[in-house]
C-alpha cells in the first residue's frame, strides 16, 4: 500500500462530536455524530501503514483495514467504501457497535507505540455514512472492485492470523435455494454473501421485524433503527427474501425446510436470546426485569413513545442494573432516558468490564453511577410484592480464573442495601433450545450451543450450517458476522463442490441468455443518455460504441476502478485486462443506474455480464 | 397481513374471531398460543387458540375485551386485517394417555379448555367438564362443551343459573363419588387454578394448569413471562404455557400479574375515550349520511339521525354493573354499533353510488 506522505503525528484520536450528555440523557437520538470528511482524512493520516497490518488479523471478517484507511487518507472515498463493503456487509453497524478496542484498534501498531490507536471504527462508520449520501458513486466503486477481485489479494490476508474464508470468486449458485433461520448479523451476512453469488436465499424471522439483536437489542441512541433498515434493504436488493412472523422449529422445522420446502441448505443463526437469572431471592418481585425485556419493550415495541405506541415500560425512579457488558450499559442508559437515576452494579473491577470502553464512558458522562466490586445477594420487597431495594456485598479480587480475569470474592459482613424500585438483570444470555430440540441428529454442547466445524460452519446434520451466538454463546455483532461469512463459504462449497468453473459451466447456457438481455438493455440506455459524451481514453473492449463512450465519460468510475490498484505491489499482478473490464463494468452499471435500476442490483447485473464476457 | 374471516360476540365482553392463517392452522395444537399485533403501534398480545381448521386454513381465537388492545380488537370486523399473527407458540398440552379426565374452565378459560376437552373426547378419553362464570349472562360455549363431555356442569358466582358456587365444589364431589380421574386440566383465573390444584393435590391427581402471564415476544427472549415452578423460574412461552399445577407458585404469579396494572388502567381509560369518540364520529357521520340520503330523496329537510341504542337486555346488564365499568362497556358497544351502522351506511352509499365510503379505515 502506498505510504501516506503527510503523516499525522497526533498522539490521540481525532475527536468525534457527540450530543451533549445533559441533552442526550433525555432523548433516544443517536449519541455519537460521526466524523466529517476533514476529520476522517485527518484521522486516517494517523495510520502509519505498517507492513505487518495486525489490524486485519484483529478483524473477525477480515476487512482490509490498512488499505481502506490509506484510501480515506488519499480522499478516495468511493475506493475506501468499496474496500470495506466488499469484506463487510454491514459497515455502518460495525463502525458503531464493534468492540474495536479489543479487535483492530487493540492491536494497532500506532496504539502499541504509545498514544491512541487509529480510530478505525470511526473511520469505518464515516465511510459507510458517506456512502449513504453518495449512493451511486459508492455502488460504482463497489461494482468495480468486485469485478476486479482486488479484495482477494494479500491485503485481506492477515499476517500471523487465519484468513476469513470467502466464497471462491466466480462461484455461481444460481438455482440453489438456501434458508436462513434468524435475521441477525450472522444471518444478514450469510444471506448477503450467498445472494452475491446468485443463490436464492430466504430469511425466516420469528419476530415481526428483521434485524435480530440489531433491532430488539441495541438501542436507538447507539444504533439508529433507520440504519438497520437501510442495511437490510441493501441485502434485500441483492435478491434476498425476508419472511417475518415465522418461528422455525414451531411453524416448520429444519427437516421440513430441507425435505418438503425444497431448500438445498439451511443456515441456523438463532442467537442467544434466553435470559439468565442470578437465582437470588426476590427475582419475582415487581420492578425486577431482565435487560432483554426492557430493551425489547423499548427498541422493538417503542415503549418510550407510550402511549402513541401501545406497549408500556416500567420506569422506576431509582434503577439498579446488574452486569458489566454492553447489554448492561444499554439497559442502564435506556433506564436513564426513561427518567430513572441509574446505578450499575458489577462484581469485578472497572477494567474487567466487558462492555465497549466508549459505552462505559458515555454512560458515566450521562450521570450513571458505576458501582464496581459489588454483587447483589438479595432483593427486598414490600408486602404487595414491589421491589424496594437491593442488598449487595462488596467484593475483592482474588486469583485469576480460567477466563484470565481475577476471581471476585465476597467481603464478609459488608452487606448493605441500595434502595431502588427498578432492577434490571443483565448478566448474560443463554441460547434458545428450539432448533436443537426440533432437529434430530443435531449435536449440541451441554450449554445448548450448536456444534459446528470451525472452518465451514457445518453441523452434524448434512446441509445444515450454523453460526453466531447460537454457536459461540453470547458474543459480538462482528463475531457473528464472521461466522456468517465463514458459513456462507461453507455452504457455497457444499452446494457447488466442483468449484467455481464447474458450477459456472453447468449454468452456462442460462447465463448467456441473461447476459444478452442485459447487453441489450444497457445499449439502449447508453445510446439515449450518453450520446455525445466524449469517448477519449476509453479502452475498446468487445463492447458497443455507446458503451465505450460511457466508459470514457465516467471519470469517477474510471478513478474508482483504478484507485485500489496504482502503486500497490500487491495489485501490480492484476492484469490490464481486468482493470479494463472493471472500467467497462462500471460504465455498464452507470448505464443501468440511469435507467432507474437499484444500485445493488445494477452492480450484480453488471458483474454478471462481465463474468460472462470473460468466460467467452 | 392476516385477514379476519368472521367475528362473533359470544357475550357482552367475549368475542370469537376467525383468522385466516393457513400455515399456523396446519400446525397448531390444543394448548398452544399465537401472538398478534393489530397495527404498527400495537402491542403484541398472546392468545391461546380456541380452534383451528387446516382445511379452510383458519385459526379461531376467543378473547375478552379487558385491556386497551383487546377492546380495540373487539371493534374489528370481518374483512379487516391484523398486521402480525405468529404461531404456533408454546407447547401443546400433554393430553396423550389420559383415560378419564376432568377439564375445568373459568370464564374466558372455557374457550381454551374447550379444544382440549374436545381432543380428549375425540381420542377416546372420558371427559367431564366444569365451567365457572360470574353470572349466567357470561356463559359461553355451553353447547360445544356439552357435545364433547360425558358430564358437564356450569357454576356461577351469583347463582343466577341455579348453580351457585365455585368450580372446586363439583370437582371434589365427583372425585369423592368415585370418578377416578388420571388428569385434571384447569384453565382460567390464577386464583381458580390455585384452588383446583389444592383440591387435586389431596387426591394425588395429575393436574395441568395453563398460565397466561405478561408476555412480549413469546419466543423465550424477554423473560417477562417467567413463572415460578418449584424452585425455579420457567418461561410460559417456551416451557409452558401448561405447568404441573402442584408446583406452580400461584401467589407469585398473581403478584407479578399486577406489574403493569397502572399502565393498563391508563391505556384502558384512553382506549375507552378513543372508542367513544370514534363512536361519536361514526355517529355524526352516519347522521350526515342519513341526512344527505334524505335530502337526495327530496323528502324535505334533514331528518334527525337515529341515536345508537342498545337493546333492553344489555341496558339491564349495564345497570347492574358498577358505573365506571358500565360506562366502558357501553363505550365499546357504542363504538361497535356505530361502526356497524357506518359500514351499513357506507355500503348503501356505495350501492347507490352516492359518494365514497370513508368508514372503517382505522385511524
Amino acid at each position: 500500500m502506498a505510504k501516506v506522505l503527510n503523516y499525522n503525528r497526533q498522539g490521540y484520536k481525532t475527536p468525534m462530536p457527540v450530543l451533549d450528555p445533559l441533552e442526550r440523557a433525555h432523548t433516544f437520538s443517536e449519541v455519537t455524530l460521526g466524523y466529517n470528511a476533514e476529520r476522517a482524512v485527518s484521522e486516517a493520516r494517523r495510520c502509519i501503514q505498517c507492513s505487518s497490518r495486525p489490524c486485519v488479523a484483529g478483524c473477525p471478517v477480515g476487512v482490509p483495514i490498512r488499505e481502506f484507511v490509506a484510501l480515506i487518507a488519499q480522499r478516495d472515498f468511493p475506493g475506501a467504501y468499496a474496500a470495506v463493503k466488499d469484506a463487510n456487509a454491514l459497515p455502518a453497524i460495525c463502525g458503531r457497535v464493534c468492540p474495536q478496542e479489543s479487535q483492530c484498534e487493540g492491536v494497532c501498531m500506532r496504539g502499541r507505540k504509545g498514544g491512541e490507536p487509529v480510530g478505525i471504527g470511526r473511520l469505518e462508520r464515516f465511510i459507510a455514512d458517506w456512502a449513504d449520501d453518495h449512493a451511486q458513486e459508492a455502488a460504482l466503486a463497489l461494482a468495480a472492485r468486485r469485478a476486479a477481485h482486488t479484495g482477494e489479494l494479500s491485503e485481506t490476508t492477515p499476517l500471523g492470523g487465519k484468513a476469513v474464508p470467502v466464497i471462491a470468486p466466480g462461484t455461481d449458485l444460481s438455482g440453489k435455494r438456501v434458508a436462513v433461520v434468524g435475521s441477525g448479523p450472522a444471518s444478514l451476512t450469510c444471506a448477503g454473501e450467498l445472494a452475491k453469488h446468485h443463490a436464492a436465499v430466504t430469511v425466516f424471522e420469528a419476530l415481526h421485524e428483521v434485524g435480530g439483536v440489531l433491532t430488539y437489542g441495541i438501542p436507538e441512541f447507539r444504533l439508529p433503527k433507520s440504519l438497520v433498515a437501510r442495511e437490510v434493504a441493501a441485502i434485500e436488493a441483492l435478491g434476498v427474501k425476508f419472511e417475518v412472523n415465522t418461528v422455525v422449529g414451531k411453524l416448520f422445522d429444519v427437516r421440513e425446510l430441507l425435505d418438503e420446502r425444497g431448500f438445498d441448505a439451511v443456515f441456523v443463526a438463532t442467537g442467544a436470546g434466553l435470559p439468565s437469572y442470578m437465582g437470588i431471592e426476590g427475582e419475582g418481585l415487581n420492578g425486577v426485569c431482565v435487560a432483554n425485556e426492557l430493551l425489547t419493550r423499548v427498541n422493538l415495541m417503542r415503549a418510550y413513545e407510550f402511549p402513541a405506541y401501545a406497549t408500556p415500560v416500567h420506569a422506576g425512579q431509582r434503577c439498579v442494573v446488574v452486569g458489566g457488558g454492553n447489554v448492561a450499559m444499554d439497559a442502564a442508559r435506556t433506564a436513564k432516558r426513561l427518567g430513572a437515576d441509574v446505578t450499575v452494579v458489577y462484581r469485578r473491577g472497572r477494567s474487567e468490564m466487558p462492555a465497549r470502553a466508549e459505552e462505559i464512558r458515555h454512560a458515566e458522562e450521562e450521570g450513571i453511577e458505576l458501582c464496581t466490586l459489588t454483587n447483589p445477594v438479595k432483593l427486598h420487597g414490600d408486602e404487595q410484592g414491589w421491589l424496594t431495594g437491593v442488598e449487595v456485598v462488596d467484593m475483592e479480587l482474588g486469583e485469576p480464573d480460567e477466563s484470565g480475569r481475577r476471581r471476585p470474592r465476597a467481603v464478609e459482613g459488608s452487606n448493605h442495601v441500595i434502595p431502588c424500585d427498578m432492577y434490571v438483570i443483565a448478566i448474560g444470555n443463554k441460547t434458545n433450545p428450539l432448533i436443537a430440540q426440533t432437529t434430530p441428529g443435531l449435536d449440541i454442547t451441554s450449554r445448548n450451543l450448536i456444534v459446528v466445524d470451525e472452518e465451514t460452519g457445518a453441523t452434524s446434520v448434512p446441509g445444515v450450517f450454523a453460526g453466531g451466538d447460537a454457536v459461540s454463546g453470547a458474543a459480538t455483532v462482528i463475531l457473528a458476522m464472521g461466522a456468517g461469512k465463514r458459513a456462507a463459504a461453507g455452504i457455497a462449497a457444499y452446494l457447488a463442490p466442483e468449484g467455481p468453473a464447474a458450477a459456472a459451466g453447468a449454468e452456462g447456457a442460462e447465463r448467456v441468455a441473461s447476459a444478452d438481455e442485459l447487453a441489450g438493455a444497457e445499449g439502449a440506455a447508453g445510446a439515449g443518455e450518453l450520446a455525445g459524451a466524449e469517448a477519449a481514453g476509453a479502452k475498446d473492449a468487445d463492447g458497443s460504441g455507446e458503451l465505450v463512450g460511457a466508459a470514457g465519460c465516467t471519470k469517477r468510475a474510471e478513478g474508482a476502478a483504478g484507485a485500489p490498484a496504482p502503486e500497490s505491489p500487491e495489485h501490480a499482478a492484476a492484469p490490464d485486462a481486468v482493470s479494463g473490464a472493471a472500467e467497462e463494468e462500471a460504465a455498464l452499471m452507470r448505464a443501468l443506474l440511469q435507467v432507474g435500476v437499484e444500485a445493488d442490483l445494477a452492480a450484480r447485473a453488471a458483474a454478471a455480464v462481465m463474468r460472462e464476457r470473460r468466460a467467452m | 397481513m392476516y385477514l379476519i374471516k368472521s367475528v362473533e360476540a359470544l357475550n357482552a365482553e367475549v368475542t370469537r374471531m376467525v383468522i385466516s392463517a393457513p400455515e399456523i392452522a396446519k400446525k397448531i395444537k390444543p394448548g398452544q398460543f399465537i401472538m398478534l399485533r393489530i397495527d404498527e403501534e400495537g402491542e403484541r398480545i398472546p392468545l391461546t387458540m380456541n380452534a383451528a381448521d387446516p382445511i379452510s386454513g383458519t385459526v379461531t381465537i376467543v378473547f375478552q375485551a379487558v385491556g386497551a388492545t383487546t377492546m380495540r380488537l373487539a371493534t374489528l370486523q370481518a374483512g379487516d386485517t391484523l398486521l402480525d399473527f405468529v404461531g404456533p407458540l408454546g407447547n401443546p398440552t400433554e393430553l396423550e394417555g389420559a383415560r378419564r379426565a376432568c377439564v375445568i374452565g373459568g370464564g374466558l378459560g372455557t374457550a381454551i379448555a374447550y379444544p382440549q376437552a374436545k381432543w380428549l373426547h375425540d381420542h377416546g378419553c372420558e371427559v367431564d367438564v366444569i365451567t365457572g362464570f360470574r353470572t349466567k349472562d357470561l356463559v359461553i360455549l355451553e353447547d360445544e362443551v356439552k357435545a364433547c363431555s360425558s358430564c358437564s356442569i356450569i357454576m356461577t358466582d351469583d347463582g343466577s343459573n341455579g348453580n351457585k358456587g365455585v368450580v372446586t365444589e363439583p370437582l371434589r364431589r365427583w372425585i369423592e363419588e368415585g370418578a377416578d380421574y388420571d388428569l385434571v386440566l384447569a384453565v382460567g383465573p390464577v386464583v381458580m387454578m390455585k384452588f383446583v390444584a389444592l383440591t387435586t393435590k389431596e387426591f394425588g391427581i395429575r393436574t395441568l394448569v395453563s398460565m397466561n402471564p405478561i408476555m412480549i415476544d413469546g419466543t423465550g427472549m424477554c423473560g417477562g413471562c417467567r413463572v415460578k415452578v418449584g424452585d425455579e423460574y420457567l418461561h410460559a412461552c417456551v416451557d409452558g404455557p401448561d405447568f404441573d399445577g402442584h408446583l406452580v407458585d400461584y401467589d407469585d404469579a398473581m403478584r407479578r400479574s399486577v406489574m403493569y396494572r397502572a399502565y393498563e388502567g391508563s391505556a384502558h381509560k384512553r382506549m375507552s375515550k378513543r372508542l367513544a369518540s370514534e363512536a361519536r364520529d361514526c355517529d355524526a357521520m352516519a347522521a350526515r349520511r342519513a341526512a344527505e340520503r334524505a335530502a337526495g330523496e327530496a323528502a324535505g329537510g334533514p331528518r334527525r339521525a337515529a341515536r345508537i341504542t342498545l337493546d333492553p337486555a344489555m341496558e339491564a346488564k349495564l345497570a347492574v354493573m358498577d358505573p365506571p365499568k358500565a360506562a366502558k362497556v357501553r363505550a365499546a358497544l357504542e363504538a361497535k354499533a356505530a361502526r356497524e351502522e357506518a359500514a351499513r351506511a357506507a355500503s348503501h352509499a356505495e350501492a347507490t353510488g352516492a359518494g365514497q365510503a370513508v368508514y372503517g379505515e382505522g385511524e
